[in-house]
């Protein structure tokens, strides 16, 4: 019996764990040069959202920025991210994970 | 007046410009700029972020028909800099205007902030018909709009255009609008009028 609770313990602890690390999982941030005009950056977005991993685009023309929403259980290299945004005529400055 | 030229030169050699002619790889871009003496039609690809390739319909008023291009435009140089951009942009292309061969050649150079932004066009047709231009803009946004916001910008430009038929310069105010991929722009001066819609895809 002790055994079963400690099982059903440890399984409900990893459900848990597993909800909540994905509900935290952090955004990839890409700190760009170059981002000045949103009329020439709108291929960013377009690029990025052909990728299947891809959730969100977010393109900061004040932080120089472009967040990545990546979705549960998919990931995006950061070499992708540099050539894509290459294609797009910027260049990535750091990418943080 | 002198003071005047010495800006427009300084402008010159400081430009780059807002309207990219090659944009992302992949890209399509349709560019509808209808003045008082020209209509210019322009539909390109980026085949890369350094190359685009298409067509384009120029009909110029002095002259007794359009003329159909096909062309390339190279972006040779970009600086990406932290609050700034600059290009310098070379454009080709071989046209047909009433059945004889007309050549075009040009060259843009810009540079921009999200506060101002100065750009030159230079630009010739080589032919029976024979013209060229000199477009020089400078413009500024009266406010810094976000990615997804509607932006703004002033503009002020001054052309000139030289043909056998006539030289005449002129200056336009003008107001120019974008939002997402979608861009318009209008000017007058109560005898010369212009407007411009761009859109990417």
């Amino acid at each position: 019996m002790k055994t079963k609770k400690v099982i059903l313990f440890l399984v409900s602890l990893f459900i848990f764990s597993t909800a909540l690390t994905a509900e935290v999982a952090k955004p990839i941030t890409v700190k760009v040069n170059g981002l000045v005009c949103s009329f020439c950056a709108q291929g960013i977005k377009k690029r990025f959202s052909k990728f299947d991993s891809v959730k969100s685009v977010q393109v900061s023309l004040e932080k120089k920025t472009v967040v990545l929403e990546i979705k549960e259980g998919k990931s995006l290299n950061d070499k992708v991210i540099k050539d894509e945004l290459e294609k797009s005529g910027y260049n990535v400055v750091r990418i943080e994970r | 007046m002198r003071i005047f030229s010495i800006f427009l030169i300084f402008m010159s050699v400081a430009t780059v410009l807002m309207a990219n002619p090659v944009i992302y790889q992949d890209g399509k871009m349709i560019d509808v700029i209808v003045d008082s003496k020209t209509t210019d039609i322009q539909f390109f690809y980026s085949v890369s972020p350094k190359m685009a390739v298409g067509y384009r319909y120029f009909e110029y008023s002095k002259t007794p028909s359009p003329t159909h291009l096909g062309q390339v435009n190279l972006l040779t140089k970009r600086w990406n800099k932290e609050d700034s951009q600059a290009n310098i942009y070379l454009l080709g292309g071989l046209g047909v205007q009433n059945d004889s061969i007309t050549p075009y050649i040009g060259g843009e150079i810009d540079w921009e902030n999200r506060r101002v932004y100065v750009s030159v066009l230079a630009d010739q047709l080589v032919g029976n018909d024979p013209m060229n231009r000199w477009v020089l803009r400078t413009g500024v946004a009266p406010y810094l709009a976000e990615f997804n916001e509607l932006n703004t910008w002033f503009i002020i430009q001054v052309s000139q255009l030289n043909s056998d038929q006539e030289k005449e310069a002129w200056v336009l105010p003008m107001l120019r609008l974008f939002k997402d991929n979608v861009l318009l722009e209008v000017g007058s001066n109560g005898t010369m009028h212009q407007a411009t819609f761009r859109v990417h895809f």
